[in-house]
């Protein structure tokens, strides 16, 4: 209750003018950043930091984590409309989204990624207002062996879930986790797989992997299929046609609160973040929802769980980051940069030394949401206006965009061949029926894996008897081995009933 | 073709499970060393990448044709590259999409032109004047 009446105290503080202002122009602004292909919300947050310097501290992260948020409803815009994920944790939300963008629904898929996003995010702040604290204390429970643990059952679903057969999704995910293999050994400093090239020293960027297999790939399938694109040209574009029907709005419903929630709990682990939420909650989607066997092919549940999820991430990585002084993410670093900027050290005596600090950003995360939704809203007319753009000009846009995109992600050139040659690859694979989801999440989680197996190791002198004792561990790793065994067992049996019905 | 990721996918693989015992090592005091995620995972892509083989070589599976038509966003990838060190990167985008549009796509010059500007507009303004991205010149805006 104590909680909820310094919430009261924070309204009263985000509501004046403002701070009411700034979480305006930071969700805009986080909004259109969140749509640039390249520029996802590390380097969003990072590039607005220096506007907040002169700004009152409440103020100054008002406006940033409305940035944050406004993010993560941004990049689902180019992943829906134009097959480019603004940034990583959008990566899921583009095999729907585009998807239903292909079935003239692209109004819908935008609508539904809103809904879900502000269904997410309102979880996530609702889990924040109550427990930040808690919640913080049990994300720290998540020592390297339960990290372990969480990424093995992250690897493992989403490879054998996605694909027509297992193997086309597991060795997709080897595939993305040896790429995330070059470059410096996490653990001991090794320079591995580098062939000598001086940019490989530092490993791969995702972004440009991300561009590049979703934008530069749908740019040859533009080219090569040209007939299949004349989709681009016909979508009606209103609000009212974008309106979700009721039975849309039932089946997203339950994906967006179950994701919200296992979105908000994996935003606020150590180094898990947004990116980890969406694929865990889409791939977790896929397995209990209604339509799961409908995902990949543009049904909304798949929108909402993405979306749902990475937005409620946003939210939790608050948690750790004021209670403990802990970042989540990269972003979350960034955010705690400014806080020390101005003179606050967060960390368990945040909340009552700085009681009206905390409590108003949360307050405006609150307002931030609805703000965003509705900024969100009322652009989809003028989004979906890209998908007249006949095909003949959205391709020399679409790749202009990869270009620059790929350069701005770390402001250097090699990056722009990767985005190229990941692009080339990208529709190899997707021609051979090899799915790119599992690959690109290997790809960021293979390096926090290496790095907490080296630790989880070290802490027990060299045994792996560390991830069978810590209960959480234990029991992350027998859902993984039932995740895989109980499909196979139910489809035996369903094929051994059906051998028996036949008649003989 | 239609064999070509699964042996990509061995021969990677397998150089990876050796690079990582010959080179980076498996064990290193009482943690893993640089060699022990290519092994695990080279050893993986080995083990599923032959199954796969088996399979398609069993059930006769025949991969989709690779168009050639795949290579022209490539070549235009390739000529961006190449009209970077002259225009810089953003002026090589615009020239290339111009090009594409006048050659490729054969809109009229004012249509071709006009959309490239609006696209140098848009790319330039968002990119590098709002979020500061320092994109390279080329030799023509040393110059300017």
């Amino acid at each position: 209750m104590d909680n909820f009446a310094h919430l009261f105290q924070g309204f009263a503080i985000a509501f004046t003018p403002v701070n009411l202002l700034t979480a305006l122009v930071g969700a805009f602004m986080g909004i259109v950043v969140g749509a640039m292909p390249g520029i996802g919300s590390l380097a969003g947050c990072s590039l607005l930091l220096p506007l907040t310097f002169h700004m009152d501290p409440t103020a100054g992260i008002i406006m940033l984590a409305g940035v944050y948020y406004g993010n993560m409803y941004g990049g689902a815009f180019s992943a829906i409309l134009l097959n480019i994920p603004g940034d990583a944790p959008a990566v899921m939300t583009a095999i729907d989204g585009y998807a239903m963008t292909k079935r003239r629904k692209a109004g819908k898929a935008l609508f539904a990624a809103n809904l879900a996003s502000f269904i997410g995010g309102t979880i996530g702040i609702l889990i924040l207002t109550g427990l930040a604290p808690t919640l913080a204390a049990l994300g720290l429970k998540f020592g390297p062996a339960e990290m372990v643990s969480l990424l093995l059952l992250a690897f493992t679903s989403i490879g054998w879930m996605m694909g027509d057969d297992p193997k086309y999704g597991l060795i997709s995910t080897f595939l993305g986790a040896m790429l995330a293999l070059i470059g410096m050994d996490p653990v001991n400093g090794q320079i591995r797989f580098t062939g000598g090239n001086i940019n490989l020293y530092s490993g791969l960027t995702f972004i440009p992997i991300v561009i590049g297999m979703f934008g530069f790939s749908q740019v040859i399938e533009m080219v090569t299929n040209r007939m299949s694109f004349h989709f681009l040209g016909g979508e009606k574009l209103s609000i009212k046609g974008s309106l979700l029907n009721r039975e849309e709005v039932k089946g997203i419903l339950p994906n967006a609160l179950r994701s919200g929630v296992l979105g908000c709990f994996v935003g606020i682990l150590p180094g898990a973040g947004a990116t980890i939420a969406s694929f865990i909650s889409y791939m977790t989607g896929k397995r209990v929802s209604k339509k799961g066997e409908q995902f990949g092919e543009g049904v909304v549940e798949g929108i909402a769980c993405s979306e749902a999820a990475n937005n409620a991430a946003a939210a939790g990585a608050f948690a750790p980051l004021l209670s403990l002084g802990l970042p989540g993410s990269g972003t979350a670093a960034v955010l705690l940069g400014g806080l020390m900027m101005w003179g606050l050290q967060p960390g368990p005596r945040l909340f009552t030394e700085q009681a009206d600090f905390c409590w108003s950003l949360i307050a405006s995360m609150y307002i931030g949401n609805i703000i965003c939704i509705l900024i969100a809203i009322a652009v989809i007319p003028f989004l979906t206006k890209i998908l007249k753009v006949p095909a003949g000009i959205m391709a020399p846009i679409i790749m202009t965009l990869c270009v620059v995109g790929s350069y701005a992600a770390n402001n250097n050139i090699f990056d722009v061949y990767v985005m190229i040659a990941a692009g080339f690859i990208g529709y190899f694979l997707n021609k051979n029926k090899y799915p790119i989801a599992p690959l690109l999440l290997a790809f960021v989680l293979t390096g926090t894996l290496e790095k907490n197996f080296s630790q989880a190791f070290k802490i027990n002198g060299g045994s792996p008897s560390i991830f069978f004792t810590k209960p959480i561990s234990l029991g992350l790793l027998i859902f993984m081995v039932l995740f895989i065994t109980v499909p196979m067992v139910m489809k035996k049996v369903k094929a051994s009933k059906n051998t028996g019905d036949q008649p003989g | 073709m239609t064999y070509i990721v699964e042996i990509f996918s061995i021969a990677a693989g397998a150089f990876y499970i050796y690079m990582g015992a010959a080179k980076y090592g498996w064990w290193k005091g009482i943690s893993i060393s640089g060699g022990f995620m290519p092994i695990v995972c080279g050893a993986l892509l080995v083990l599923f990448s032959v199954l796969m083989l088996i399979t398609k070589v069993k059930t006769g599976q025949k991969a989709e044709k690779i168009d050639p038509k795949a290579l022209i966003p490539v070549g235009a990838m390739v000529l961006i590259l190449l009209f970077n060190c002259l225009l810089g990167l953003v002026g090589a985008c615009i020239a290339v999409a111009f090009l594409w549009l006048k050659l490729i796509e054969k809109y009229s010059w004012g249509k071709s032109t006009f959309v490239s500007v609006v696209l140098f507009i848009c790319v330039y303004g968002i990119f590098r004047m709002w979020l500061n991205v320092p994109f390279p010149t080329g030799l023509i805006g040393s110059f300017i």
